[in-house]
């Protein structure tokens, strides 16, 4: 659908009936229908295999959509001038690679000079105010495999604000990180939050969504639940999305705390 | 002094021994800048599967009269291929469909070559090289093609970087990723090919992953390593040059020695300094003493 002249901005991602999956599997999502406008800071949670990588990952462009359409700001995801910045899962980096940090923010800019051997100084310079806005000036020179991990994610934040992406999608950032890394990745969302960033965030960790995030999306294959975590998190929701294994909801003191979701095994998507 | 120079400065009198030398230096030069991408990207294996699978190109070139190169890159292009097609359901692992692609095509040169009645001496040839049979018109068109793959490096640079790094960020900034891929393996296919004559089959591997691994060592960058390996490799083949005309060993084989001996040098100075730092920050200096 394209915005009529009397509609205001076309919301900042539109997902439509939704189906796709890894070309060499069969179909993870399908029918799949929610709509974000811009600066909405979305928490997307659903058990292993619910299809949340493949979501962000067709969101982003980087496998073919079966079905449906997604639409950023009115635009198919798959057009060129559509930017998606996509933090992927810990495993999908290789860590090893000869990079310092500030390459890695630098990377972000590359759309515009490609076929320059160099980069140009104004992306160096711009780079460099990203990590000192993530407060990461430091470890600029620093190789990119030695940070910790919150630094790590951080840098990867900071890279994709450098490809001024239209909407940012990050895949389960708090996997495998203490708690001290996750404050870390905790204050950068927020530092993103306030900057008006649209986002859109998958985790497994539904206390922190529940206290983060005003809107969660829980899914397994298709939507089971879209609304505030209040509303999303009920034990009806949660047991069509994790069968048996989901756990006990208490609400104290006005918090929703949320205690022993066992996840299912078996699936591996995610 | 003076007799060093002349020792230096001798066997560049000979025509085939300088055409040797630039060809040895051009060679070691361009396989490190080519294999700093697949060391840091982990294709090890791809470059020594390449590097084998040429040989039925070359084979069939040689007893046909043909191009060696056109034969050798022709092959290295179907490996590729073929491997990418065995992975493309990954029904089987990318290691595994490279070990039997290459095999087999390394096989299947065997056979062709045995065909021939100077079987032993031309695998001999492909095996481990023939550098004083590199005329001038095989010198220009090593010169000009390596330019080329080193031009293509430099156009390319920032995207193959991002590719081999985060292929995900490739696609998202709308590079032609499957294309710069391709391009990767195909420059690789083409600095292998360019030095078979120098160093030969065998042996081309550790020009390719020996200079870079060295220069990962010692740098944290990708443009610093690039470099780095492009003059330790040029290095090599002076050194591997002169260590041959010397010592009347082939200069592959001299090369080879010359560039491992310098990696285990590095890594050994790189190990206790780790250590030293380690023991540095593990034992606090005792209050009072």
């Amino acid at each position: 659908m394209t915005p009529n002249g009397h509609a205001p901005e076309p919301p900042a991602l539109v997902v439509r009936e939704l189906g796709a999956g890894y070309p060499w599997a069969p179909r993870t999502i399908d029918q799949l229908n929610f709509t974000m406008e811009s600066g909405d800071c979305v928490a997307l949670v659903g058990p292993n295999g619910a299809g949340k990588s493949t979501l962000l990952q067709a969101i982003a462009g980087l496998i073919p959509i079966d079905t449906g359409e997604v639409l950023v700001h009115g635009i198919d995801c798959h057009d060129k001038d559509v930017q998606v910045g996509h933090i992927p899962q810990r495993n999908a980096i290789d860590w090893n690679f000869p990079v310092t940090a500030h390459d890695v923010v630098v990377m972000g800019h590359a759309r515009g000079n490609r076929w320059l051997p160099w980069w140009p100084k104004e992306d160096r310079q711009r780079a460099l105010e990203l990590l000192e806005l993530f407060q990461l000036a430091d470890f600029a020179e620093r190789a990119f495999g030695e940070l910790s991990a919150g630094q790590q994610q951080r840098i990867l934040i900071a890279r994709a604000l450098a490809q001024e992406a239209d909407i940012l999608l990050l895949d389960e950032p708090f996997n495998g990180v203490d708690v001290a890394a996750a404050a870390e990745i905790t204050s950068a969302l927020e530092l993103l939050r306030e900057q008006g960033i649209t986002m859109l965030m998958a985790t497994h960790d539904m206390a922190r969504a529940a206290r983060d995030f005003d809107r969660m999306l829980l899914m397994r294959g298709t939507l089971v639940a879209d609304g505030p975590p209040d509303e999303v998190l009920r034990p009806d929701f949660l047991h069509q999305a994790y069968g048996d294994s989901a756990g006990v909801l208490p609400v104290k003191d006005g918090v929703l705390h949320v205690a022993s979701i066992r996840e299912p095994v078996g699936l591996n998507d995610d | 002094m003076i007799e060093i120079l002349d020792s230096l400065l001798e066997p560049l009198s000979y025509g085939f021994a300088q055409r040797s030398l630039l060809a040895l230096m051009l060679v070691g030069s361009l396989s490190a800048v080519v294999g700093s991408f697949m060391v840091a990207r982990g294709l090890a294996f791809f470059g020594d599967a390449l590097s084998h699978a040429v040989l039925p190109g070359v084979a069939v070139a040689y007893t046909a009269g043909g191009n060696l190169f056109v034969g050798g890159l022709g092959a290295g292009i179907l490996t590729a291929l073929i491997i990418v097609f065995m992975t493309r359901d990954r029904k089987v692992k990318e290691d595994t469909a490279i070990g039997i692609a290459f095999v087999t095509m390394f096989a299947l040169g065997i056979a062709i070559i045995s065909t021939r009645p100077s079987y032993s001496g031309d695998l001999t040839h492909i095996l481990f090289g023939s550098i004083s049979g590199i005329d001038d018109a095989d010198l220009t068109f090593m010169v000009v093609l390596g330019s080329l793959v080193l031009l293509l490096i430099l156009v390319f640079y920032k995207q193959l970087l991002i590719v081999c790094f985060d292929p995900e960020l490739g696609h998202v900034l709308r590079f032609p990723v499957s294309f710069l891929r391709a391009l990767l393996l195909v420059l690789v296919a083409v600095t292998i090919v360019l030095s078979l004559q120098a160093v030969g089959v065998a042996l081309m591997l550790a020009l390719l992953l020996t200079p870079a691994a060295t220069a990962r060592l010692l740098t944290k960058r990708m443009s610093h390593m690039i470099l780095l390996a492009g003059l330790l490799g040029c290095a090599g083949g002076v050194i591997g040059f002169y260590l041959s005309w010397w010592t009347n060993v082939p200069p592959g084989s001299a090369i080879v020695l010359e560039l491992s001996a310098v990696f285990g040098l590095v890594y050994a100075y790189r190990t206790l300094r780790q250590r030293r730092r380690r023991t540095g920050l593990g034992v606090p200096s005792m209050p009072g003493r």
